[in-house]
């Protein structure tokens, strides 16, 4: 490919490199004076066949930008991502992890709370796998017994979300029950992250539309709702009483509704659990977005006592694929 | 695409995993990936125009990351560096197998499709024209376009990916397209419109590779 010229002595590309033996300018220097590597002015001035093709170069580049921008880009086959992710998961890390040199990570600005680290820190080395193991799989059904029924449901729950502390998460743990709502939040900015945190924890956060009802279609056959475990009081704002039949209608547009089919995002949570605790449950799952999508948050307890892995996952998370487009870990507010 | 203060963001979050990968944190880099894993598989793939070829030159180009990253100075992005070593990667593939380029089929997830089966049907076939387009294209005209026009690119940032001057970018982009606009027809009325021949580098309207390549 012949590149531009070398500049003339006003600064522009010299245009008679690109005349063809008709006198006229070809395709090259008319895209070049195009982009304003060339300056081909005084050649247009007298040249009509060559203004005419100019402003129907202009016209189509018009077309060919809107085309272009048009296409999807090709989604990354499993087939190359999961040998991708192997293969990276088994470098040896630069530098070893010693007592004086930790392996956390560099925290992010000040001015941004959440501390983004390793993704399979909590599952181990497993190569970016899905969980595999059929306990797995039972604990997290087994979970969703309280997932799809939880909210808070006891009584002082409201208390919970005035204190706002999230050191009452250990105690919702306890009981099973965690919240279950549709913040709105988009998981991206780690600063609203940060700032949302203990809301979505209490679950205080708010919903930010009615078309983001979580839980609805969770009720589904097989997965009754023991009377017991209704919420007996009103439920904080943003979080869903699960026995509210009001909650159960979901558009059909929903990205996410998949994933309030107790059976779908057991499958799901199965990817984000850590296999070696069966008793592991989330804190809390936020039907919320990321980066504009929709995304499910799960927010599960950490190695660390003093912080939380956030992982943000996307409508069609499963054992399957496990959707994954984003992981944190955040200081325990 | 998120705005400018959703990139700045980005590039925190991307520059904190990078330093924990330097301090020996043996996940940062898979998270790292993971964020842009997509995008440099799509450039990646259109630049070679084979599966095969794409997923060797994408895995060699981030473990050449992985092991590279101490020497990131800062001074760009880190997804304007990870495209680079990817774009750099894919290129030294088109240089030593002068590969000719095929056209991936796109592998299109059924959600998006349109709900009027004739859309879709039309929007694939202009995807596929386009897609066949562009692979036609020199390979430094099409990477320019790819990052350019297909991943919104400012053109400072892909000078930075390809190592040249921003001139030159705007200058492979433009022809880019001007070849584009002949193979899709769109000067197909001009006066003195004709064939560009091989000969001239350029492709005749209709002579683009048909898609079902290796991809």
């Amino acid at each position: 490919m012949t590149e531009p010229q070398p500049p003339g002595p006003d600064g522009h590309l010299d245009p008679d490199g690109h005349l063809e033996s008709n006198g006229h300018l070809d395709l090259d220097g008319l895209a070049d004076h195009l982009a304003g590597e060339v300056d081909a002015g005084l050649h247009l001035t007298t040249c009509g066949g060559c203004t005419a093709r100019l402003a129907e170069l202009e016209a189509a580049e018009h077309l060919v930008l809107a085309a272009l921008r048009s296409i999807d880009d090709p989604p990354l086959p499993a087939a190359v991502a999961d040998p991708l992710m192997a293969a990276v998961a088994a470098e040896p890390p630069l530098v070893e992890p010693t007592a004086t040199s930790p392996a956390a990570p560099a925290p992010v600005p000040a001015s941004r709370g959440a501390t983004v680290v390793a993704l399979e820190e909590r599952r181990g080395r497993r190569a970016w796998m899905p969980a595999a193991a059929a306990g797995v799989v039972l604990a997290a059904g087994g979970l969703l017994g309280y997932a799809v029924v939880s909210g808070s449901q006891d009584g002082d729950s409201s208390e919970s979300a005035t204190a706002g502390r999230v050191g009452d998460a250990p105690a919702a743990e306890a009981r099973g029950a965690f919240p279950t709502l549709a913040s709105g939040l988009d998981y991206a900015d780690p600063t609203a992250l940060t700032a949302a945190l203990p809301s979505v924890l209490d679950g205080s956060a708010r919903q930010d539309s009615a078309q983001d009802q979580p839980l609805a279609d969770a009720q589904l056959p097989g997965s009754p709702l023991p009377d017991t475990q209704l919420p007996a009081t009103p439920q904080p704002a943003g979080s869903v009483p699960a026995g509210d039949p009001s909650a159960l209608t979901a558009p059909a547009a929903d990205p996410l509704a998949r994933l309030r089919d107790p059976v779908a995002l057991a499958d799901c949570l199965a990817v984000v659990l850590d296999p070696a605790d069966p008793s592991q449950q989330p804190l809390a799952l936020d039907y919320a977005t990321y980066r504009g999508q929709p995304a499910l948050a799960v927010v599960l307890p950490d190695p660390d006592p003093a912080r939380l892995s956030v992982f943000v996952v996307g409508p069609a998370c499963s054992r399957a694929d496990d959707d994954l487009q984003f992981f944190t870990r955040v200081t325990r507010p | 695409m998120t705005g400018a203060g959703g990139e700045a963001a980005d590039d925190d979050r991307d520059r904190a995993l990078l330093a924990a990968h330097v301090g020996g944190d043996p996940d940062a880099f898979g998270t790292l990936v993971l964020q842009h894993r997509d995008r440099l598989w799509a450039v990646a793939l259109r630049t070679l125009g084979d599966r095969e070829e794409a997923a060797d030159a994408l895995q060699d180009a981030l473990l050449s990351a992985y092991r590279s990253a101490a020497g990131f100075r800062g001074e760009a992005r880190v997804t304007t560096w990870l495209h680079r070593i990817v774009v750099n990667a894919c290129l030294d593939r088109v240089r030593r197998r002068q590969a000719r380029p095929t056209v991936p089929l796109p592998e299109r997830d059924g959600a998006a499709d349109p709900a009027d089966p004739r859309d879709a049907l039309a929007e694939r076939e202009t995807a596929l024209e386009v897609e066949a387009a562009l692979a036609a294209l020199p390979v430094d005209q099409r990477i320019a376009i790819l990052l350019v026009d297909v991943h919104g690119l400012p053109v400072e940032q892909a000078a930075v990916v390809l190592g040249v001057p921003s001139g030159t970018v705007k200058s492979r982009c433009s022809r880019g397209r001007a070849r584009l606009a002949l193979s899709l027809g769109h000067l197909r009325n001009r006066p003195d419109a004709r064939p560009v021949t091989p000969a001239s580098g350029r492709t005749a309207p209709g002579a683009a590779p048909r898609p079902g390549g290796t991809a």
